[in-house]
């Protein structure tokens, strides 16, 4: 078989760019001199290299992170954010290459063939890239010392090299080394370079799945040099169709999947204005029409779009063009989204267009066949799950993000804490499965509901005030009873008295104290208890909380 | 030329509402929600079959009496777990890690704001009916406090569960007092009353478990039906009443509290 020839690719990466796109964005709310770390879903995304030296890692909890380094900065996780922070840099860069494919904020892949021979060479090219990109941010963001944010991003690295999948590689190592990598063309100099790595790289830059790679790990296939030695044949033979893939990627000859199709070229959606837009709701609005009816189309045949040209163009002749890339394939949300966040990033950037849009075009260019989700028979995403979403979103529209919320498990002493509640908008608009695949809904293990010592038994009261209720607790003689600093009652409460009524306390337990936050400003000092009150239609309980000498009902076991 | 005459649909028929509406050909099994294990007895059904199906589509169920709250949490227990989704509107003081010990699936309940915002204004109360009929589209449980109730207006009530009739759904009520204070007629009626609390005593122990006595009545049921539950038991959730136990006390097993 011989080998094909992949294109020459230069792979621009920032390893954490939420965390630079999130200086960028608030100057005044985060420093390049904290340790930060971007969340999602109660997990490290990244973190700057000045966390990451203080024991910070993607994918930790984030109580562990904390743990590893206590003044760790949180930055909310903010898709949008990054995404139109990262435009400046592509459109410095678009204005020596036309077409950049961004894999995803922080990371755009371009051809070199044409501008390599134009600035004269692999090296030249790399330099100037970078050059272009550190003044396409320093451009937007006037006043910020932009290569001290790159670097609190993890550094920008640049690699050249055959294939996508080398180049990537390549950059991955150039932004750790501080300097542009360029892999000589070839095949054996891109083979050499591939070979020392861990197949577990796979997961990371092709979208292998993990199991895939525990297993070749565990056949001894450690490297993927190891996999490019052994014979096509074989592989095949062992693992079947991706089988080829795997040698593939690890000989570095192409990653183009065989099953991509080119598509039809009417598959180009366009709208042109009459009127020209140039807010970004009417845009996005017409731009729905589109992307619903590419997924549409897509949906009807089984297939997903994994790259996509939006292009727009304003009444003055000025475009803004980018490609969008998404290994799990985008359906009509997906697509919807990165319409939306080039427009953003175009209308409210820093080369806004002087006119109204009037043109807008959304291009398939990758489309390959849907193996993802499909509404489950047994379980997995039912109508039901569909038809909820739906309403919730119209409710939310009605409403307001902010009246519709889900729970989400974030563990604590207090029966307020236990559970976070989650704006629906925020997680539901995904397109991939229900509420439960983005949220913790419940702690992972025992470990996990062990870890608040001093949280109340099972079972949790009904009830919760948010706002608690002001009562009164006295003794036999109707002195309010009181907890001294060593936890200690003064008398046996016997009198509840609440709204001017007066209730006789039948059991009582506690107190239990609590002690919490001394460290900052939110610190808690109260003491709790579990109180039975008789009532005239029988017995009622409540948790109640006595702090600085005032007695509340936190909760009630309704 | 002769014209076209187009012949259309009056415009009542053909809104949106026409299109939700229950088929006609629906299986009874179909009209029917499941109800927590333990609730069985009480709809006349047996104990032993793990999801009886009892709620019926359509129907409005009140929960009052002092164990209110977590008796309209049981009944949302069966109906999560088996895939319907569930929206907790106007109770901001639902105790969410008591749903989740008794068993109610989170990952399919919404918790919607009071869209009335404890107003009677009229402009209040068309936002809030256009928030509660788009909601009644999605889910199968609608679990409403009664503070909502009270501030919408009798019309839309009424409105309301004619939707939720229509649409196939269950509107649970939660009210503290005795009684609904509502114009609403409930067609079940679930009265859970507090009979005792155990395992606290004077300054020992901890809150374990509460023996509630549930009441069935509601509109074409011959007779109250009633039992002895633990609501909840001392792992949270909802058990039945041993007749044995009752009498010789049940041993609860030692565990850590932290």
């Amino acid at each position: 078989m011989a080998a094909i020839q992949p294109p020459r690719c230069a792979v621009l990466h920032t390893p954490a760019w939420p965390i630079a796109a999130a200086i960028l964005h608030e100057p005044e709310t985060f420093h390049v001199a904290q340790p930060l770390a971007v969340f999602h879903a109660q997990r490290v995304l990244s973190c700057s290299p000045l966390a990451w030296r203080e024991g910070v890692r993607p994918g930790q909890r984030r109580r562990q992170a904390q743990g590893a380094c206590p003044h760790l900065v949180i930055v909310p996780f903010n898709a949008d954010r990054d995404a139109r922070m990262y435009e400046p840099l592509v459109q410095s860069i678009g204005t020596l290459v036309p077409l950049i494919d961004v894999e995803n904020p922080g990371s755009l892949l371009l051809a070199t063939r044409g501008p390599s021979r134009y600035v004269g060479g692999d090296d030249a090219l790399a330099v100037r890239l970078l050059t272009l990109a550190s003044e396409g941010l320093s451009h937007a963001n006037q006043g910020l010392n932009v290569d001290e944010v790159i670097a609190a991003g993890g550094g920008l690295g640049v690699g050249i090299a055959d294939g996508r999948i080398a180049a990537t590689l390549v950059a991955r190592s150039s932004s750790r080394r501080g300097e542009p990598v360029v892999i000589q063309p070839g095949h054996e100099a891109t083979a050499t370079f591939l070979a020392p790595y861990a197949v577990k790289v796979l997961t990371a830059v092709a979208g292998c799945s993990p199991d895939l790679v525990d297993l070749l790990e565990r056949l001894g296939l450690r490297q993927l040099g190891d996999i490019a030695r052994l014979s096509v044949t074989d592989l095949v033979g062992r693992f079947g169709a991706i089988g080829e893939t795997l040698h593939r990627l690890a000989s570095g000859t192409d990653d183009t999947p065989p099953s991509t199709i080119p598509p039809p070229p009417d598959l180009t959606m366009s709208r042109v204005f009459d009127d020209p837009l140039l807010q970004l709701d009417m845009l996005v609005f017409a731009a729905k029409a589109l992307t619903d009816e590419l997924g549409a189309y897509f949906h009807e045949r089984g297939q997903v779009c994994t790259r996509v040209q939006v292009e727009a163009e304003s009444e003055h002749g000025e475009s803004s063009q980018r490609v969008w890339y998404r290994a799990e394939g985008m359906r009509s949300a997906t697509l919807l989204d990165r319409v939306r966040w080039q427009l953003d990033g175009w209308i409210n950037g820093t080369e806004p267009p002087t006119a109204g849009v009037t043109l807008l075009r959304v291009t398939p260019i990758d489309i390959r066949s849907d193996a993802g989700t499909q509404v489950g028979f047994w379980g997995g995403r039912s109508e039901a799950d569909d038809n909820a979403t739906r309403a919730i979103t119209r409710v939310i529209g009605l409403l307001g993000p902010q009246s519709v919320t889900v729970a989400s498990w974030r563990g604590g002493r207090d029966p307020r804490e236990v559970y976070e509640m989650v704006c629906f908008a925020d997680i539901g608009s995904a397109d991939s499965g229900g509420v439960g695949q983005q949220l913790v809904l419940r702690p992972d293990d025992d470990a996990d509901a062990a870890e608040w010592p001093g949280s109340l038994p099972a079972p949790a009261p009904a009830v919760v005030h948010h706002d608690p209720l002001l009562v009164e607790v006295t003794d036999v003689h109707g002195r309010v009873v009181a907890v001294n600093g060593r936890g200690l009652v003064s008398a046996t409460p016997t009198t509840l008295l609440q709204h001017g009524q007066s209730y006789r306390i039948v059991a009582w337990a506690g107190p239990w104290p609590v002690d919490e936050r001394w460290w900052d400003q939110r610190a808690r000092r109260a003491a709790r208890f579990q109180l039975v009150i008789e009532q005239p239609d029988g017995q009622c309980a409540y948790l109640a909380e006595v702090a600085a000498g005032q007695w509340w009902l936190t909760a009630e076991y309704a | 030329m002769s014209s076209v005459r187009v012949s259309s649909l009056s415009p009542s028929l053909s809104g949106p509402l026409s299109e939700m509406t229950l088929s006609e050909m629906t299986l009874a099994r179909e009209r029917l929600l499941p109800v927590h294990q333990t609730l069985a007895p009480l709809f006349g059904l047996n104990a032993d079959d793990p999801t009886p199906l009892a709620l019926t589509r359509g129907h409005t169920v009140a929960c009052v009496g002092s164990a209110a709250m977590s008796c309209a949490l049981a009944v949302l227990v069966a109906p999560t777990r088996a895939g319907s989704w569930a929206g907790v509107v106007g109770l901001p003081s639902c105790g969410v890690q008591a749903a989740a010990d008794l068993g109610v699936a989170l990952e399919r309940t919404v918790f919607v704001a009071d869209p009335t915002g404890g107003s009677r204004t009229s402009g209040q109360q068309g936002d809030a009916a256009a928030a509660l009929s788009a909601l009644v589209d999605g889910v199968d449980v609608l679990l409403l406090g009664q503070r909502v109730v009270s501030s919408l207006s009798t019309s839309l009530l009424r409105r309301l569960q004619t939707r939720v009739q229509s649409r196939g759904g269950v509107l649970v009520i939660v009210s503290e007092a005795k009684s609904l204070v509502s114009s609403l007629s409930a067609d079940v009626r679930l009265t859970a009353t507090t009979q005792q609390w155990q395992g606290v005593d004077l300054g020992y122990g901890h809150l374990q478990r509460r023996q509630v006595l549930l009441q069935l009545d509601g509109r074409r049921r011959a007779r109250t039906t009633e039992q002895q539950v633990w609501l909840p038991d001392h792992q949270g959730q909802l058990s039945p009443v041993e007749k044995a136990a009752e009498n010789t006390g049940v041993v609860i097993p030692l565990r850590h509290v932290g």
